[in-house]
């Protein structure tokens, strides 16, 4: 453990993996290039990189994982012993015994027709010699280990029926069946709530601390590097930019890569607030909520209230951000304001119009509302270019204001106000990049001169130096032109850095809300602690000292 | 090289079963006993001539007209009307999807030649009632494809998108969806003009199909059984068209798929 063991110890043990001129190429296109680096015994390496960096296919290439058309050349030595060229008998002994590995998707790394207690029996009796009664004895004992609430049960269960944390659990006791040296992590929080995450986290390095094993931890998130990592390694287009003890890495960067990327990460900590922005000058009222509730019916009458009373108001130039964990209600009612959803219960109004609630007509629509999309590529018809999608939302809106101009000079100007080059035009969506694609989803949100635009999480699914350029070219159109806007994030410290209010919700209710400086730096509500206490900091010493800390009463069950 | 041979090949086929009498101008019905049984090359008759002495090659060119267009037509057909219902009742959802689908799991509960029997028995054999016969048992196939791929199209977010952009019910389903199921439909449309060829050969064979003395390739394949061992030409000749005829409209549609869809544009 990295904390304990001062850096020179580690490196002066002989390493427990060797990495020397590692290239590894798909056809002709080289996808690592010249990669050498180290992981001593009970040390934690983290790869961080954007994507196309390389750092998953490495990983994947100490287990012999990428197939027969990768080329793999170099040299891997694990415990001394040397890897390649592959011998798959002698890999197959390695994986899982001395080698595990665990995977960002937990619902897709487990088998969905069996039982958790057969799938971890199944490992447990590839590689020890056990009956089926010891396997489900010891597979019970090891989910006790990863701290899953009620193992006996949950044997029986099966996988749709374990939250992602819990999954996660799961498959952490099946790579650590065989008390392996080497653990390979492939972003293994990426998919998980943040307060889940840092459980995750701390369960690893518990662990960790007690088996001795090594941890090769791939991810692009510098906060959670902050949290777990000893050493750094941080990778772009498949070469090594630079390597370092955390520590140093994260006060004293040297390359401007590393630096572009730590200064991507939005930070509660750096006042990353939005103090600059304008209140909210105009009193016109775009949205209200009166107490809206939806409620979905699930077979065998189950029920799942997914919006509970809402009332909320927003007005122009006004940006709230609506925060919360997956399940919280938050994209539901980001659906609802854009007409997609029916309530049963409540009034919805839009620039000044009763849409949804009593005697209002079948049509959800509202004209003056537009939307950007989580997932850009799938938010673009893959049939049209971009022009014609472009033309195509500004024809549709005409039929509600005929003012709008759906000339080609005009839709090549307002690609380039988001920042396109309007040779794009022509183009269709498969030829842009994410960050292109999200440009051109906000570019056909603000066509129609929206009075409220719903952003549901819209730079999630993007690399965090490109997120950074998205959200300043979302940021600056806002304030041109003064549109109200529900920001729907999961990321607390984006909230802050885009929006004038904080809408904190739980469990379909709306639990805090308030200026985003005044609800991030004094809480009222445990939900919105315990929150803020798992965004892991991008800083080690300070993200130690928190740690260091007892959980306080906050902490969310 | 395959996206050029097989369009090509189904485009001679098509073109022969267009034009084929016109570039055989021998009538496929003139009777020549005394020609009876010539060999294949035989100047005049390329193909040799049959039984009665009719010239196979222009047989086959007017079999092609009635085996070609009834399967074409049929498919065209099948493929607007099944169409219609999927994405009508994947689209509309609740009572009219109900009731849309439950129809076409009825229509696919009728086993097929039991059907054609009873319709050629009912209505006689002909072309129309061939095309009819074909169309019906074809559309339930297209429906299903067509219901499945528009629901999984309609949940995508560029759907949404065009319904939070005020996109008319008409565009959603012109515009957005269709161009976007037109992929799997492609290849459900080959496979069915080659079964369709099939089974319209096989009423052929059956005498169910078109009426003597007008060819079928069936038909011809039927008649030319009785002297497979003497000239077993009358046979392979056009039982070959049709293996070939099947083969390559059933490999057509993974060309045609290939060729719609955007990503492929552009020399990759």
């Amino acid at each position: 453990m990295g904390i304990l063991t001062p850096e020179a110890t580690a490196i002066a043990k002989p390493p427990l993996l060797a990495v020397r001129g590692l290239n590894i190429a798909f056809g002709d296109t080289g996808i690592v290039k010249d990669l050498s680096f180290d992981i001593a015994p009970g040390e934690t390496l983290a790869i961080v990189g954007e994507s196309g960096s390389g750092k998953s296919v490495t990983a994947l290439s100490l287990l012999g994982l990428l197939g027969p058309r990768a080329r793999v050349t170099g040299s891997i030595a694990f415990g001394g012993e040397e890897l390649l060229p592959y011998d798959f008998g002698r890999l197959t002994g390695l994986r899982g015994n001395d080698v595990s590995i665990i995977f960002q998707e937990p619902m897709a790394a487990l088998n969905p027709v069996y039982k958790i207690g057969r799938q971890l029996g199944d490992v447990l009796r590839n590689h020890l010699k056990l009956s089926p009664a010891e396997a489900r004895a010891r597979a019970v004992e090891l989910l006790h280990k990863v701290k899953l609430p009620n193992p006996e049960v949950k044997c029986d269960q099966y996988p749709f029926e374990l939250s992602g944390g819990q999954l996660q659990r799961v498959m952490i006791a099946m790579a650590i069946a065989c008390r392996p040296r080497l653990l390979i992590a492939d972003e293994p929080t990426t998919a998980l709530d943040v307060t889940v995450q840092a459980r995750i986290l701390d369960l690893l390095r518990e662990l960790q601390a007690e088996m001795g094993m090594s941890i090769l931890f791939i991810t692009h998130d510098f906060g959670v590097v902050a949290d777990i990592a000893d050493r750094v390694l941080v990778m772009r287009h498949g070469e090594k930019i630079e390597t370092g003890p955390a520590g140093d890495l994260f006060s004293a960067p040297r390359e401007d890569y590393t630096r572009m990327l730590l200064s991507a990460v939005p930070s509660l900590e750096r006042r990353d607030f939005l103090e600059d922005a304008p209140a909210p000058s105009d009193d016109t009222t775009v949205l209200e909520f009166r107490d809206v509730g939806i409620t979905f019916y699930g077979r065998r009458g189950h029920e799942l209230k997914a919006l509970d009373g809402i009332d909320l108001t927003i007005r122009r130039n006004e940006v709230v951000a609506l925060v919360g964990e997956s399940g919280s209600g938050k994209s539901t009612l980001g659906n609802v304001a854009a007409g997609l959803l029916r309530v049963n219960r409540g009034q919805v109004t839009i620039d000044g119009r009763l849409r949804q609630g009593a005697g209002t007509g079948k049509d959800l629509h509202s004209p003056g509302v537009s939307m950007v999309f989580q997932d850009a590529n799938a938010s673009l018809n893959p049939r049209m270019r971009i022009g014609a999608t472009l033309r195509a939302a500004l024809q549709w809106n005409r039929r509600y204001k005929p003012g709008l101009d759906c000339s080609d000079g005009h839709i090549r100007h307002l690609l380039s106000e988001v920042g396109l080059a309007p040779e794009l035009f022509d183009r269709f969506p498969h030829e842009l990049s994410g960050g292109q694609k999200q440009r051109v989803g906000i570019a056909r949100a603000l066509s129609v001169k929206p009075s409220l635009v719903v952003a549901d999480e819209p730079t999630s699914a993007l690399d965090v130096s490109v997120q950074k350029t998205v959200l300043e070219l979302f940021r600056k159109l806002q304030r041109q032109y003064g549109f109200a806007c529900i920001f729907i994030t999961h990321d607390l410290s984006l909230a802050a850095s885009i929006s004038n209010r904080v809408v904190v919700m739980n469990r379909g209710r709306i639990v805090e809300q308030g200026p985003a400086a005044e609800v991030l730096r004094n809480p009222a509500d445990a939900y919105t602690r315990a929150l803020l206490d798992s965004i892991p900091l991008p800083d080690p010493a300070a993200q130690r000292a928190r740690r260091a800390r007892p959980a306080g009463p906050g902490t969310h069950p | 090289m395959k996206r050029i041979i097989l369009p090509l090949i189904a485009g001679i086929l098509v073109a022969f079963a267009v034009a084929g009498p016109l570039l055989v101008p021998v009538d496929p019905l003139a009777q020549n006993i005394l020609a009876r049984f010539a060999p294949v090359g035989t100047p005049g008759h390329l193909l040799g001539t049959d039984n009665f002495g009719r010239d196979i090659l222009a047989r086959i060119a007017t079999g092609a007209q009635v085996e070609l267009l009834t399967a074409l037509a049929s498919t065209m057909i099948a493929l607007s009307l099944g169409v219609s219902i999927g994405v009508t009742a994947a689209y509309s959802r609740g009572l009219t999807e109900d009731f849309l689908m439950r129809g076409i799991d009825v229509m696919l509960s009728i086993p097929p030649l039991i059907l054609a029997l009873l319709v050629v028995a009912v209505l006689g054999p002909s072309v129309p009632t061939l095309i009819g016969v074909l169309a019906l048992l074809f559309t339930p196939g297209f429906a299903r494809v067509a219901y499945g791929q528009t629901l999984s199209v309609r949940s995508r977010p560029f759907i949404q998108a065009a319904i939070i952009f005020g996109a008319p019910r008409r565009s959603i389903i012109l515009g957005q969806i269709l161009p976007n199921i037109v992929a799997p439909l492609l290849a459900q449309a080959s496979l069915t003009i080659a079964s369709a060829i099939l089974v319209g050969s096989g009423l052929g064979y059956l005498g169910l199909g078109i009426r003597p003395p007008m060819p079928s390739w069936g038909g011809m394949v039927a008649d030319g059984q009785r002297y497979l061992a003497t000239h077993p030409m009358l046979m392979l000749i056009p039982g070959l068209f049709v293996v070939s005829a099947i083969l390559t409209f059933s490999a057509l549609g993974d060309t045609l798929r290939t060729l719609w869809d955007p990503r492929e544009q552009g020399g990759r």
